[in-house]
């Protein structure tokens, strides 16, 4: 119920709608419980009482009635549509805006296949509650409560007895939605496995098919399908042993309106019309009975669906922004670690960076090497917060970066990944990433500074060109100097480079080589470096060990002194001029 | 189409309903066959049984009640409780087949079109994001669902009881029920003229809701592209614009749908009306009791009800068409590469590659990236494709892999043309490893695995420990039982390229083939890889693009690609020497690096 309860809170804003829908529900409400009486009325007045003026008054009043009513479930149909579209759309737009807001930590955690159920089908889900069952919920409700007041008042001893068995009735129904329930819950989560298997297969169709593993991914897949039919094989054999009791206990309340009723109708204590009129107002009830299991089940499925949207809404694995956080100003460049810890959250107990200490002036160049595991990586995903250190303290020109919005700070830091991701749209959105509204010009600037704008003007529609979602009309080294034109073109105050030369052909590393020189001018840059030339142009060469800096000083410095740093740069970067032969 | 960004939605049009789709769509009941005659038979006897009930309630009336006959009141309701008996067990062998055979149905479709999909050549995934893909498995396949569920179900067990009903009311008085129909093909005429407009806006629902999905994939798997470049606020509204597109084409969809229904009620009251005047009329003038008349609209309201259902169901199986043809179109995609008839099963490969005058495009329209290239490759030799990027040479080997059909010329293997060998033959001797390492999630053992399921554990071992997986692995907890988070996540690009090259490795492929496959690699796991490589391309044909000249040195030959065609081709030494293209690119890498090329093998320490 709680859930339902916060799924409702999406209802708030459209209270005119909600007073259309009941108004519309009670109109159509009043019109249902007033046609068997005017039925009744056609019956003992016209026909019985030998009129045909009478007959034609309330055929004509029935008319006038079921026009009426119409126009009211037109209302509500049109209400509760909308209703639930709009919770939808807001729910949609709710997730959508926190998983972009929830950080690499929780994208890691969770399959991509699997926020994709839920932002579909589980919103889908919710959508037909709202858009449909709520409103028969209560609609039905009111007929049901109605059409016993009416009976009640019309002959109370009939109606008691041709009542009796709801509560009968009331048991199985509740019964049925505690099973019915978790049967749900065990559904949405196999779709949302099934959505990630498909998601994986998908995206990796290339390795799929250069294995020639089609047919193994198509088992998985088919185990994936079973769960699912199971589970839904499951909540089908509950419906088909619920529905029918349901509909039978209803058909008991007519035998006893036959039974009885006939006797008092014999017995003259009731007249045939009243006998009729009961019979007409039954039908009110069985309507919403007949209904009921199917909306247990479907508000069910929502109650299901609903604790997964929350886990996204609820999850608290964001960067927190500070109450009063403020934006940060103008980077000069002065960045600090100290004492800083951080440990992965599924690896608490294995901590990557063990009490850091780093100072970075202005305008430096700093490279930034050790062996696999060491923590670079871990480094700089800190410093614009895609993780938050566990202990210690990161300051930008003095400012701890915890103070300020994240926005703010992340505009300011230019980062090419070690893997360039395009997104499906034009050459040309795809630099202007982070700048959406940056002119033609100032795209074709950042290119020729990244040299990409050569191969660009040769791709079929030049910067118009798309890119698919797997970039494959790109070569590594193409993919990367957008990369570079999209920092370049954000002009960053500090630049994070992860790596970037390393997938590229002799030619490109040469280009690529003049676009990183010319990106890292004036600007703080930090590098995890790869090549010599870089390290050679670092004003300062950093080398961690086990979560800390084993060394720091220049190349030449650092060759002299013969530790961690030349046992990388034997390991590391020799290697690649010795191979140089003549 | 398939490389517009999002679907464009269409504005309503007249198109005959397609009658080819929904018998496609019900020969999926086929399997079933028997149980859909045994369903359909409990509901013809669940459709009489309700049927006669007002005949039941006439009898109780006429012969029970207006003449005061209790015993005729009691014997109806004990028949009353027998045919509700009846009626229930119907209900559950109904509701129960016919999901049973519903979610069979889901499944065979689900699973067909995956399969399907799985055998498709890869460039019907070019430019398709995977998110619209997935939205035909996943949502479009649930909307036939309720077709099958729903639909299938209201459509059957309605028109049954509406045939009988009208048959009853026939019998009852003709004269009524021609008066109660009348007005049925005013509503027909209706409906059908809505039709169009809502079987487009049914469609365009389905195209708004691929589009979010196709959009929610790749922003969720670039999200930390997004969150770096602070993008979060644009990608917001980019999704808000295709999540009110949704919501107005659903809107324009259900305000259709829910005419209906109301609609159906005028013309029902319109029929009730005409019945109750005329009925009233023969009450009075003697030729019909009243237990008649009662029956009559009783069986009045219960032919509306059908009526109701069935034009509202209609609206869905609309909405079913819709998702009908977009998986139809799926499973109507044919896989561009065919096995032969009878295809050349390749036992053992010596590994002899031979590409004749082979032209390639990966668009008709779009001109050849790989112009007459003709080159032969002797069994266990090691060859290096270089050239600026664009070059042509991933497509060398995308056909070298049939993962595309050159337009001319051949390629072959062991003297076999590509297009006669069974696919699956062929690609069990080679093995890719790209760029991009791409992992599946599962422990890292299941990854080396991937290939070959069989292998044993020593082979494994082996494996990882010439590629050095062992050294980081070791690391882990779990070791080989550590989970790898998708895609790889959790592990460096190093790590994950040493995994994919264990998973190429340990399939012992007769022809490898590395598609810069140690460029995303920083130097140190390269090294490693080349110190393993002497042993690894022991007695395998290999076929290396490399970016970095110094890993291809050792190569029997090295052809140069520049604009899709050979420009050079010789030893390191040779073309080194000829001072054409290869040692302008040669010289290019190593003043890029910074760096004089050393003439000594010697270690170069004295530097320091």
């Amino acid at each position: 119920m709680a859930t339902l309860r916060r799924l409702a809170t999406y209802l708030g804003p459209y209270k005119g709608l909600l007073v259309l829908l009941f108004a519309c529900m009670l109109g159509g409400l009043a019109a249902n419980l007033t046609v068997p009486r005017v039925l009744s009325f056609v019956i003992d007045r016209g026909i019985a009482a030998r009129s045909m003026s009478a007959v034609v008054l309330y055929a004509g009043l029935l008319a006038l009635v079921s026009a009426a009513r119409a126009g009211a479930h037109y209302g509500q149909g049109y209400s509760q549509e909308r209703l639930g579209q709009e919770v939808v759309r807001a729910l949609r737009h709710d997730l959508y805006v926190r998983l972009q807001r929830l950080s690499f930590a929780f994208h890691t955690q969770h399959a991509t296949g699997d926020q994709m159920s839920r932002l579909t089908s589980d919103v889908y889900s919710i959508m037909d509650f709202f858009g449909f069952g709520l409103a028969e919920m209560i609609g039905s409700s009111l007929v049901f409560l109605g059409t016993i007041a009416v009976l009640l008042l019309t002959d109370w001893r009939l109606a008691l007895v041709v009542v009796a068995p709801i509560p009968m009735l009331m048991f199985f129904a509740f019964r049925f939605s505690g099973i019915v329930g978790p049967l749900w819950e065990r559904i949405r989560e196999e779709m949302g496995k099934l959505t990630t298997t498909l998601q994986e297969n998908v995206s990796g169709i290339r390795v799929v098919k250069s294995f020639s593993q089609e047919g193994r991914e198509i088992d998985k897949f088919a185990a994936r399908n079973a769960s699912t039919l199971s589970a839904n094989l499951q909540r089908a054999g509950t419906e088909a042993r619920t529905f029918p009791v349901l509909d039978f206990i209803t058909g008991l309340c007519f035998l006893l309106l036959y039974w009885y009723g006939g006797r008092r109708v014999i017995g003259g204590v009731m007249t045939l019309g009243t006998f009729f009129a009961f019979n007409w107002y039954l039908w009110g009830l069985i309507w919403p009975i007949r209904f009921l299991g199917f909306l247990i089940s479907l508000a069910r499925r929502a109650t299901a669906a609903g604790p997964r949207l929350f886990a996204i809404l609820d999850s608290q694995m964001q960067i927190p922004e500070a109450p009063n956080a403020a934006g940060m100003p103008p980077i000069r460049g002065h960045i600090r670690l100290e004492g800083v810890h951080f440990a992965f959250d599924d690896a608490p107990d294995t901590p990557v960076l063990r009490g850091l200490d780093l100072e970075i002036e202005p305008g430096q160049i700093v490279a930034v090497l050790g062996r696999t595991g060491s923590g670079k990586s871990s480094l700089i995903n800190l410093i614009p917060r895609f993780y938050d250190a566990q202990a210690g303290q990161i300051t930008i020109d003095g400012i701890d970066i915890r103070d300020v919005t994240l926005e703010s700070l992340r505009r300011q830091i230019g980062i090419v990944p070690q893997e360039t991701f395009l997104f499906s749209d034009t050459v040309r959105n795809n630099i202007a990433f982070g700048r959406p509204d940056a002119t033609a010009e100032e795209v074709e600037a950042a290119a020729r500074a990244a040299q990409a704008h050569e191969f660009v003007s040769k791709l079929p529609k030049g910067y118009e060109t798309r890119v698919g979602e797997r970039g494959i009309g790109l070569s590594g080294g193409q993919k990367q100097r957008i990369a570079i034109a999209r920092a370049v073109l954000t002009d960053p105050r500090i630049l994070i480079l992860d790596e970037a030369t390393s997938s590229v052909d002799a030619e490109t590393e040469h280009a690529l080589q003049v676009a990183l020189d010319h990106l890292m001018r004036n600007r703080t840059s930090i590098v995890i470096a790869q090549r010599l030339s870089t390290v050679r142009n670092a004003d300062k060469v950093v080398v961690l060990k086990d979560g800390v800096v084993a060394e720091q000083g220049t190349h030449e410095e650092l060759l002299a002194r013969g530790g961690e740093y030349t046992a990388i740069y034997n390991l590391q970067l020799r290697p690649q001029a010795l191979q140089v032969k003549g | 189409m398939a490389d517009a960004p999002y679907e464009e939605l269409e504005e309503a049009e007249q198109r005959p309903f397609n009658y080819a789709y929904l018998r496609r769509m019900l020969g999926y009941t086929r399997p079933y066959r028997r149980k859909m005659v045994f369903v359909i038979g409990a509901m013809v006897v669940a459709s009489v049984l309700r049927l006669l009930e007002p005949y039941l309630l006439r009898t109780a009336v006429d012969e029970g009640i207006v003449a005061g006959n209790l015993t005729v009141v009691n014997r109806v309701a004990a028949l009353w409780l027998a045919f509700q008996l009846a009626g229930a067990v119907a209900a559950h062998l109904r509701i129960r087949i016919l999901n049973e055979t519903g979610q069979h149905i889901l499944y065979d479709l689900r699973q067909e079109l995956f399969s399907h999909i799985q055998w498709l050549s890869l460039r019907f995934y070019d430019g398709r994001p995977v998110g619209r893909i997935m939205a035909r498995v996943t949502n479009d396949v649930e909307a036939i669902n309720d077709l099958i569920n729903g639909g299938l179900v209201t459509i059957v067990s309605q028109s049954i009881s509406l045939v009988g009903i009208v048959a009853v009311m026939f019998a009852l008085n003709w004269r009524l029920a021609l008066m109660a129909f009348a007005v049925i093909p005013g509503l027909v005429w209706i409906v059908a003229r809505l039709r169009p407009a809502m079987e487009t806006s049914w469609r365009n629902v389905r195209k708004a809701n691929s589009n979010i999905s196709g959009y929610l994939n790749e922003t969720v798997t670039g999200i930390r592209v997004t969150q770096a470049f602070g993008r979060e606020a644009h990608n917001t509204r980019t999704f808000d614009e295709l999540n009110d597109k949704y919501y107005d084409a659903f809107m324009r969809a259900i305000k259709i749908e829910i005419l209906i229904w109301p609609l159906v009620d005028v013309f029902a009251l319109l029929g009730s009306s005409l019945v109750i005047w005329l009925g009233a009329r023969m009450v009075l003038a003697g030729t019909l009791t009243i237990g008649y008349i009662m029956a009559f609209t009783d069986y009045l309201f219960r032919f509306w009800e059908p009526i109701s259902a069935i034009s509202r169901v209609y609206s869905r199986v609309l909405s079913a068409m819709a998702s009908a043809e977009r998986i139809f179109e799926y499973l109507d995609t044919q896989p561009e590469i065919v096995e032969a008839p009878n295809p050349i099963v390749l036992e053992s490969v010596r590994g002899e590659v031979c590409f004749e005058g082979v032209s390639f495009g990966y668009d008709d329209g779009e001109g050849y990236v790989l112009r007459d290239i003709g080159f032969q490759i002797e069994p266990g030799q090691t060859v290096a494709l270089v050239g600026p990027t664009g070059a042509g040479k991933t497509s060398i080997i995308n056909l070298l892999m049939r993962f595309y059909d050159p337009q001319e010329g051949r390629v072959l293997v062991d003297g076999h043309d590509l297009r006669d060998i069974a696919i699956a033959s062929l690609r069990r001797h080679m093995a890719l490893v790209l760029q991009d390492s791409f992992l599946f999630s599962g422990t890292i053992e299941e990854n080396i695995r991937y290939g070959r399921l069989d292998a044993s554990a020593e082979d494994v071992q082996r494996v990882a420990r010439a590629l050095r997986v062992d050294e980081f692995v070791q690391r882990f907890e779990e070791g080989y039982a550590h989970e790898v988070k998708e895609r790889g996540a959790g592990l460096s690009a190093g790590q994950r390229q040493l995994i994919s090259f264990a998973r190429a490795l340990l399939t012992d492929p007769d022809i490898l083939i590395l598609d810069e496959a140690t460029s995303s690699v920083d130097s140190q796991t390269e090294s490693m890889v080349q110190e393993a490589m002497d042993t690894l391309l022991e007695g395998r044909t290999a076929v290396i693009i490399a970016h970095r000249l110094s890993t291809i040195q050792k190569a029997d030959r090295i052809y140069v690609i520049e604009d899709g065609r050979i420009v050079e081709q010789g030893t390191h030494e040779e073309m080194l020497a000829a001072g054409g293209p290869y040692a302008r690119l040669y010289r290019r890498q190593f003043a890029g690096a910074g760096l004089t090329p050393a003439l000594e093998t010697e270690p170069i320490e004295a530097t320091a």
